[in-house]
């Protein structure tokens, strides 16, 4: 279709390998760097008594959940444990503060959340703004499928030729590409404590407008409400027993393995 | 001779538990989580040489994604061989892991870079 450009192999050793190479190491620096800062910051005191309304939470959720496999009587002693008019754990006032008071009579969770920031996006535009110093203006490579002309914009910044291929890209679009195929290889090399910026990102546009949300070390945002949420739901509850027979199933089960007599090994 | 269901049922005169319904209730959500991991890895790993295939043979338009597919057929029959056909018990959702799994960002990612660089390295300069 169009001619093809001949790019000089200096290009190639010189920026291609460099470049990706580097935004690798950026990333996995980035990657090491988060684990050691907030490595430390979870070994942050928290309080029992947050810990223990957060604990009877996730127990009643728990008790919900797996109420069909306990009999009657045990699922309305541990319903009424929580929900009970006077004495039920959800019944007392929750002994925190809600999560404005504690954004700033905490002074963990500031930095907490600069660190954050500090080691997920500052590196990323660091980086963007050595690459656009260093490697501007000239192509990199060529993506290998046909692209629609509307893609140009996103693949070429800074170049402003519209007789040029769209397919060919320079090297800050290079950049925002390499940063989103990387993501995949580091999750090869870190299994399941890859640092997912989308996530970080997801996580401070959705919970609450203000400066950030709770990081996860923090409770609700309002644990009255919470316990009355979870009240409400607990009485809502029915018990269905959902292991009706279980003891003669068992004894056929038994019967059939018994038949073939265990080997000894 | 009666069935295991009815003589559960005669004896207490309630409805007998179905026991297989009862046993995709029964899942640890960590196990489940470190299964998907794996499949995650695996999916990743494919991407990854799939995409150095396609670019050191030199493949060009969108015929590439074809490797991409192919790629991504071979690494659910063997997922699904290792399990011995029984999704149920090792994850969570059966069709949807796969055929979800296969426009997933992070792979598709993957593939396009790879593919792109040993392109670029091989054939372009």
């Amino acid at each position: 279709m169009t001619h093809d450009i001949v790019l000089d192999r200096d290009v190639r050793d010189w920026v291609l390998v460099p470049l990706t190479a580097s935004i690798f190491l950026m990333m996995l620096i980035r990657q090491y760097a988060t684990q050691v800062l907030m490595g430390g910051a979870s070994a942050a005191k928290v309080e029992l008594k947050e810990v223990r309304e957060k604990q009877a939470l996730a127990r009643s959720q728990l008790l919900r959940a797996a109420a069909g496999f306990i009999p009657e009587s045990g699922f309305r002693q541990r319903r009424a444990y929580f929900a009970a008019k006077e004495t039920g754990v959800f019944s007392q006032k929750s002994e925190q503060k809600s999560a404005q008071e504690q954004m700033i009579t905490n002074p963990d969770m500031m930095s907490n959340m600069m660190k954050q920031n500090l080691s997920g996006i500052v590196p990323q535009i660091a980086m963007g703004a050595f690459v656009s110093y260093f490697f501007s203006g000239f192509i990199l490579g060529k993506i290998p499928f046909p692209l629609s002309p509307s893609f140009r914009l996103m693949l070429q910044r800074g170049v402003d030729l519209p007789a040029l291929d769209v397919t060919y890209f320079t090297s800050l679009s290079y950049y925002i590409l390499l940063l989103f195929g990387l993501r995949g290889l580091l999750t090869l090399i870190f299994r399941d404590a890859t640092i997912d910026e989308t996530q970080m990102y997801r996580q401070q546009m959705g919970l609450g407008g203000g400066p950030g949300g709770p990081m996860g070390a923090m409770a609700n945002p309002d644990p009255n409400k919470a316990f009355e949420a979870e009240r409400a739901a607990l009485d809502l509850t029915e018990h269905s027993w959902k292991l009706e027979g279980i003891e003669v199933a068992a004894v056929d089960t038994l019967r059939a393995r018994l038949r073939a007599p265990p080997r000894l090994k | 001779m009666q069935t295991a269901k009815e003589r559960r049922e005669k004896k207490s005169g309630k409805p007998a538990a179905d026991i297989h319904a009862l046993r995709n209730e029964l899942i640890l959500q960590k196990n489940v989580a470190h299964n998907a991991g794996v499949a995650n890895f695996i999916g990743v790993f494919g991407a990854l040489v799939a995409g150095m295939v396609a670019g050191l043979w030199g493949v060009t338009g969108w015929i590439g994604f074809t490797y991409y597919l192919a790629m991504h057929a071979v690494v659910s029959t063997l997922l699904l061989v290792k399990c011995g056909f029984n999704t149920k018990a090792f994850f969570q959702s059966r069709r949807a892991l796969f055929i979800g799994e296969m426009f997933n960002s992070t792979l598709l990612l993957t593939f396009i870079l790879f593919w792109t660089l040993a392109h670029n390295y091989t054939h372009l300069f």
